[in-house]
């Protein structure tokens, strides 16, 4: 997926929002407990092939990373969305692991972002 | 500033949003998910400006907008759905719901403050207009200088006390009225008006209610109240009247009170009970005033009895 990693005029608007320096920490805690869960719900319901619960634990997590600015993690979790909303043929499992690794590699760089004031 | 509830099963969406309202100045009440956000607004206040997401464990935004109207006309709350949908269709959709407005997701600054401003003056009208119409009705049925109900009111009160008998009414008058005008002026006059209001207030059960029908003419409703009691609040009344000791400006007026009752155990039209209470009234007015009269009905021949404090 050539989709950046990062959206970066959305983590100019959440550093501009985190004043006092403690609002990324939190939503970084919160994006990364969710999304481990969501990702483990995900694998479970890709297991018993069950699409309606892809579509919509999908759904969710696409809102959220997005409103992290995780654009690769929303651009799959679109795909894997309507892919299961129409029943589509789609590589699930394989989607759901390349989501692991995607989270990952965002949760990695978004540690490090320099803080608003930097 | 406004409070806000934000609806949202996402975490990550939640946190943004409420830490973005707060920057606006607003104060942020967060639910998880549809079954947080429709117990928080069956209470009875709730925020009424809400951003629910569409799609919730529970109930999804649009439900719960549908909810919302049903629930209640007044207050209205503005209700905003947060959603990735952008068809024509779910436009409609929520909007035949109730909706008044959409937020796309991801939430950007700019566009949640659009969103938001006609929802804040809409409030912040419907604010005003409550406020007025309550004055109005304030004004409507209180009379401006005691407080008290007016005439109008306390009938309206003593029709409605009717249909649940027993009940006593308490006709009282302020004693040589028009000589406390005449001697220490007008201003002294409404003053003690307004003292025996207070005292009036003070004299009831929280159940009771008491109203100026005329210029120095109270009116006392006493609900689920039988001849007997209402003889004895007529009693405590005339007794607090007498030894009252009202103060205005250094100068102590005496004040006494003639009261006349009327009680029917039965669902009867108001106007023979007044009537009633106004023959006692004068009854105790002509025996030398200062004194409760109770009279009762059927009137005429009104069986008179008379009980005097002096």
């Amino acid at each position: 997926m050539d989709q950046p990693l990062l959206h970066e005029p959305t983590l100019q608007e959440l550093k501009a929002l985190d004043e006092d320096g403690t609002l990324l920490p939190e939503l970084l805690e919160a994006f990364e407990t969710d999304g481990r869960a969501t990702l483990a719900a995900l694998a479970a319901a890709a297991q018993s092939a069950d699409l309606p619960a892809i579509a919509r634990l999908s759904h969710r997590m696409k809102s959220g990373a997005a409103n992290m600015g995780a654009a690769r993690i929303a651009a799959r979790c679109r795909d894997l969305e309507e892919s299961a909303r129409d029943g589509r043929p789609f590589p699930y499992t394989a989607c759901i692991a390349q989501l692991h690794k995607d989270l990952q590699d965002t949760l990695s760089i978004l540690r490090w972002l320099p803080p608003a004031s930097a | 500033m406004k409070r806000i509830l934000v609806a949202d099963d996402d975490p990550v969406t939640r946190i943004r949003l409420r830490a973005t309202l707060e920057k606006l100045g607003h104060e942020v009440v967060l639910a998880r998910d549809g079954f947080e956000a429709h117990h928080i607004l069956s209470q009875p206040d709730a925020p009424l400006l809400v951003i629910l997401d569409w799609e919730m464990p529970g109930y999804a935004g649009v439900d719960l907008c549908r909810y919302l109207r049903q629930l209640r006309e007044e207050p209205y709350t503005y209700v905003v759905i947060l959603t990735g949908r952008t068809r024509i269709e779910d436009v409609v959709e929520a909007m035949d719901a109730g909706a008044d407005s959409f937020l796309r997701k991801p939430v950007e600054m700019a566009e949640l403050k659009a969103r938001l401003r006609p929802g804040l003056r809409m409030l912040e009208l419907q604010r005003q207009l409550i406020e007025a119409r309550e004055e109005f009705r304030y004004q409507a049925t209180h009379d401006p200088l005691t407080g008290l109900l007016n005439r109008r009111a306390i009938l309206e009160v003593l029709k409605s006390a009717l249909r649940d008998p027993p009940v006593t009414i308490a006709m009282t008058d302020i004693d040589y009225f028009k000589q406390i005008n005449d001697r220490w002026g007008h201003d002294v006059g409404d003053r003690v008006l307004i003292e025996t209001a207070q005292m009036l207030r003070l004299s009831i059960r929280p159940e009771d209610f008491v109203g100026r029908i005329g210029g120095e003419e109270f009116l006392l409703v006493l609900p689920r109240c039988e001849e007997p009691n209402g003889l004895a609040v007529g009693e405590r009344l005339r007794r607090r009247a007498e030894l009252a000791d009202i103060v205005v400006d250094a100068q102590h007026i005496p004040i006494t009170f003639s009261v006349g009752i009327s009680s029917t155990p039965d669902t009867i039209p108001y106007e023979p009970l007044l009537k009633t209470a106004d023959v006692a009234l004068y009854q105790a007015k002509r025996g030398g005033r200062n004194r409760v009269v109770s009279a009762s009905i059927p009137d005429p021949p009104a069986h008179i009895t008379e009980k005097t404090g002096s």
